[in-house]
């Protein structure tokens, strides 16, 4: 392994592990290097602050959901069943 | 006359609150099985340790129900936790599929732009597909996302609810994004 460059694996950890918290300052440089180089580290990384935003915003809808008259019933017979 | 009156009570109750607990499991695990699974153990729970409970009101009983459903979930994770060897290998296949061997992407798995990414944040079919692409997600790598981005809870929250490490953490986030990177790609950039 290239001491100097990160594989695109390990590039792409580190965009990811830098949204949680603060890479050191070879790893930065590292990834600094192999993102001049690589196009498809730098599309990624243009990728992946946007899925970071989007997740960010995106609220799942909490929708009321039902369980039906039979599964109720299901759980009420179970619990019968336990005596 | 006593297991009656504990019969009536707990069948009253899963006609009064077993839509939101089952509400509450399923927004938790996304999956309609496990959280009807979670739902009825916590019935079962309650059932056996009322004698505990009773004489406590009937406005805690609500409470009591969601701290039993509250721990019933968390050992739900734990137990995924301990079936992760499996996982983590599942995990390697598809680590491999993107990477060879040198850890370069492989060429049918670059990425490439997208076109204008920026213009979807409220585009409700990609919603509908990003969310797809989310529920396809290993549960433990969902329950990960879900934590850090939807509950923003802090990553050693996180590590102690699963019992991981911080860098099982950063892991599972990894492979998630590109898991969900390489799903809307296939499902929204490339149609």
């Amino acid at each position: 392994m290239n001491l100097l460059m990160f594989s695109c694996v390990q590039a792409t950890e580190i965009i990811e592990k830098q949204f949680y918290t603060e890479i050191t300052l070879s790893e930065k440089v590292k990834l600094y290097l192999h993102r001049n180089m690589c196009d498809a580290c730098r599309e990624y990384y243009g990728q992946s602050v946007f899925l970071d935003q989007f997740l960010r915003r995106y609220k799942e809808k909490n929708v009321k959901r039902e369980l039906s008259e039979d599964e109720k019933k299901a759980i009420i017979s179970h619990l019968e069943k336990l005596q | 006359m006593k297991e009656l009156v504990k019969n009536k009570s707990v069948s009253d109750w899963v006609y009064a609150y077993s839509d939101e607990l089952y509400s509450w499991a399923l927004f938790k695990t996304s999956s309609e099985d496990v959280a009807k699974d979670l739902v009825q153990e916590t019935f079962v729970a309650a059932f056996d340790s009322f004698p505990t409970f009773k004489g406590k009101g009937e406005g805690s009983a609500r409470a009591w129900l969601y701290s039993i459903l509250r721990n019933k979930f968390i050992d739900h994770y734990r137990k995924s936790i301990r079936e992760m060897p499996l996982r983590q290998h599942d995990g390697d296949d598809f680590m491999n599929d993107l990477f060879d061997n040198g850890g370069q992407w492989r060429k049918s798995e670059r990425p490439h732009a997208w076109d204008d990414e920026k213009m979807l944040l409220d585009d409700e079919d990609f919603n509908t597909t990003f969310k797809g692409c989310l529920n396809n997600l290993p549960e433990i790598w969902h329950y990960c996302i879900k934590s850090k981005f939807f509950e923003q809870k802090e990553s050693n929250e996180v590590c102690q609810a699963l019992n991981i490490t911080p860098s099982n953490l950063w892991q599972i986030l990894h492979r998630a994004k590109l898991h969900l990177r390489k799903c809307l790609d296939q499902y929204w950039f490339n149609v």
